[in-house]
């Protein structure tokens, strides 16, 4: 730079400055409030101009978007979950977030930067869901439910769960007998949520005790509020517990059992200026909270367990598919025979390249196996198995057709079957050549398995979503999972070349 | 058919490609013990007459009789059977690449049901050391030169114990150092006795072990007989024309 003269110097600095400091500003943009527009939020009548924030698929999300185009104003934003709504809040990206009351109170006590409004938006009831159909089921779980407000067990619940002022918990008395599945979402505390690797709460406990005077033993499967619904209308679960508010559209689909209880939905806004004294935690606080606190490594350690069971089954099933279907493919090719499932295998891997995998699960899950009770695992393995083997075929098909003409005619002239050829000398060849791309196919299907979580399937991203959730931190949860994903990956591709260098040898 | 000393008689076969015409009317019958030289000027449809002697290629019409069999009425099935007795040598050796020289040879005859493994083994070991290639047996083929692998090729060829050996150009894919050795073994096969059919370029083989000399040219066999007639005595001005080019 010293030989360069200084009006010269002067215009690179600014270019270099040009570039970076945007880049900069970005970066810094997330963790910087006050670049945000800020509406402040002190009635009911503000929500209309300002970011709204509500969980998707709720009754809270009908009633303030009916509420919202009535005034002609701008739609509430959508999120999975409440959490995911008040982290968004938590870093000004959103105004306000409607919820129910009681997860809104603990959402404000865990976040001493957020308050709630004093009146609330609305007040309705939550009631547990089941299939149509299942008219005697329901019948009973409505005299228990009307036995349970009458004995006072609700308000037991509320002290426990709400006030702290009580402790009650149920223990069941039946210990075998019959299953009583249910589907809920655990990221409503504190109805349903996670604690000490738990599900827990005040429907929870309702449920057991349900479950225990029809003298069937509790089952809880977790899964996403928007699949539940699903779930239970296709009877893939006996009933729905997570705070489900009786709407007309709903009774199309499902029963509702009576009013469990009452809630009002409440307005979570940023605390006023004054009290925003935001939580100082350190990073060995956020690393206790995250991971160690109620053993909350054990999400992801069991979840990664999940992920590897099914990659592993998936990519075996993709791979044997995949090999029988691009062989049937080539010989088509070769001999004529093979016409119809030829032209089936073509269809097939048309169907599933064509559309999402996540698609396709929900559709293996709630449409194939609808009537069949099977073990979800064994429904992701298959989705992901069949998803895997239309990519795998056209991978191995390209390597057969790379395999030179003289390998196939040698093997003829020594007498050898077509599909003894294929067997022993075609395949090996292929593999090799093929190597790489299948490893490409391998690591984008460990990827894709983190939308497990739609079935309801605790596997790694869903171990950390359900951290997130506890904790109100996007940022550890998911850089954890993060890593872990690419600590698989990075071990798979290793092996892979170190495979690859192997059977080169051979070659050379 | 009795036993009269013939292992193949070829009736009339013709091969074309849609309205390409490329043999026509083809006959031949191969004796036990023949050693037969096919040459020819390239694209004189050489290639394609042998590669349909083991039925690689379909004639479009015509018969093939082999071991009391005619191949092209054969149903796939029956003919993977017969296939094996008449062996194939290849231009391009096809050695199978993913396999040992000794897997090379064994493939075949475990899968055959020939002889067990180990017997395979053994045999494809005391063939290897008579061509001076035991050294290699555990090597892959792309460890080996040309010569070699076309050496490898006829073992794996005559592992199978064809009664018929079919040899498409064996050495035209070889530099010129290596071909000595692999015609040096052809001529060892072929003075064992062996029938065979080879295509090839080259004249001093044909004319040394052969016993009947086949010139091709417009779409058929143009003159045949033996190394001296053909050679010594050409009668076809097609075939005068070719050995002059070739001799000068």
């Amino acid at each position: 730079m010293k030989y360069l003269n200084p009006g010269l110097r002067r215009t690179l600095l600014h270019a270099v400055a040009g570039i970076l400091l945007p880049v900069v500003a970005v970066l810094a943009l997330p963790g910087c409030n006050s670049e945000n527009e800020f509406r402040e939020i002190t009635k009911i009548e503000d929500l209309c101009h300002a970011r709204v924030g509500v969980q998707i698929g709720t009754t809270t999300e009908l009633a303030i978007n009916e509420y919202l185009k009535k005034h002609e104003c701008p739609l509430a934003e959508r999120f999975n979950g409440s959490p995911d709504a008040v982290a968004a809040l938590n870093q000004g990206k959103l105004d306000a977030v409607l919820s129910d009351e009681l997860p809104a109170r603990k959402f404000v006590d865990e976040n001493p930067n957020l308050q709630l409004l004093d009146t609330p938006f609305q007040t309705e009831s939550y009631a547990a869901i089941l299939p149509k159909g299942q008219e005697d089921l329901l019948a009973k779980f409505d005299a228990i439910i009307d036995d349970l407000l009458k004995e006072g067990v609700y308000d037991k619940l509320y002290d426990t769960f709400v006030t702290g002022t009580g402790s009650f918990h149920y223990t069941p008395v039946t210990k075998e007998g019959p299953e009583l599945v249910i589907a809920s979402s655990p990221d409503f505390p504190p109805y349903e949520f996670y604690k000490d690797g738990k599900i827990t709460g005040i429907e929870m406990e309702m449920a057991a005790i349900i479950a225990d005077r029809l003298h069937m033993t509790l089952k809880i499967e977790s899964m996403e509020f928007d699949s539940i619904i699903n779930a239970v209308s296709s009877g893939k679960v006996h009933a729905g517990f997570s705070g489900f508010s009786k709407t007309a559209e709903r009774a199309k689909v499902i029963n509702f059992t009576h009013d469990i209880c009452t809630t009002r939905i409440m307005v979570i806004v940023p605390a006023s200026a004054g009290a925003t004294a935001s939580r100082d935690l350190t990073f060995t606080d956020r690393l206790y909270d995250n991971f160690i606190k109620e053993d909350r490594w054990m999400l992801l350690a069991k979840g990664l367990g999940v992920t590897i069971l099914i990659s592993v089954f998936a990519a075996l099933i993709g791979l044997l598919g995949g090999m029988v279907m691009a062989t049937v493919r080539v010989m088509h090719c070769r001999t004529g025979r093979f016409v119809i499932p030829n032209m089936m295998i073509r269809l097939f891997v048309n169907v599933i390249r064509g559309t999402p995998v996540m698609v396709q699960l929900l559709i293996i899950y709630y449409v194939i196996f609808a009537a069949v009770d099977i073990d979800k695992i064994l429904v992701a393995i298959v989705a992901f198995g069949i998803n895997s083997m239309a990519y795998t075929t056209e991978i191995i098909r390209s390597g057969i057709q790379a395999i030179p003409e003289g390998q196939f005619e040698a093997g003829y002239a020594l007498g050898l079957r077509p599909f003894t050829i294929m067997r022993h000398i075609v395949l090996p060849q292929a593999f090799k050549n093929v190597l790489p791309a299948l490893a490409n196919e391998g690591i984008s299907l460990i990827k894709e398995t983190s939308i497990c979580g739609y079935i309801g399937l605790m596997d790694l991203t869903r171990g950390g979503v359900v951290i997130r959730n506890t904790t109100f931190e996007a940022f550890l949860p998911l850089l954890a999972v993060a890593l872990i994903y690419l600590a698989i990956i990075g071990t798979l591709s290793a092996g892979v070349s170190r495979l690859e260098r192997r059977l080169k040898k051979n070659e050379r | 058919m009795k036993d009269n000393g013939i292992v193949m008689q070829i009736d009339g076969i013709s091969k074309s490609y849609g309205s390409h015409e490329v043999l026509k009317n083809v006959s031949l019958s191969i004796s036990r013990g023949d050693v037969i030289a096919i040459i020819g000027p390239s694209g004189c449809g050489k290639s394609t007459f042998i590669r349909m002697l083991n039925l690689l290629e379909k004639p479009t019409s015509g018969k093939i009789f082999f071991e009391n069999q005619e191949l092209t009425s054969l149903s796939p099935k029956k003919l993977m059977d017969v296939i094996p007795r008449i062996g194939m040598v290849f231009q391009q050796f096809n050695l199978f690449r993913n396999l040992t020289v000794r897997e090379n040879i064994t493939l075949a005859p475990v899968l055959h049901g020939i002889c067990p493994k180990q017997e395979a083994d053994e045999q494809a070991l005391k063939m290897l050391d008579r061509f001076d290639l035991a050294a290699h047996a555990d090597k892959y083929p792309s460890q080996l030169s040309g010569g070699q692998m076309q050496r490898v090729s006829i073992i794996r060829t005559i592992a199978m114990k064809p009664s018929l050996v079919l040899f498409d150009e064996p050495t035209s894919a070889l530099d010129p150092e290596m071909v000595g050795e692999v015609l040096g073994m052809m001529k060892e096969l072929a003075e064992e006795g062996m029938t065979m059919a080879v295509v090839t370029h080259e004249m001093k083989f044909a004319r040394q072990v052969s016993n009947k000399v086949l010139f091709f040219d417009n779409l058929g066999i143009q003159e045949q007989g033996t190394p001296d007639e053909v050679f010594d005595n050409p009668r076809d001005p097609r075939l005068r024309e070719f050995l002059s080019k070739i001799n000068s």
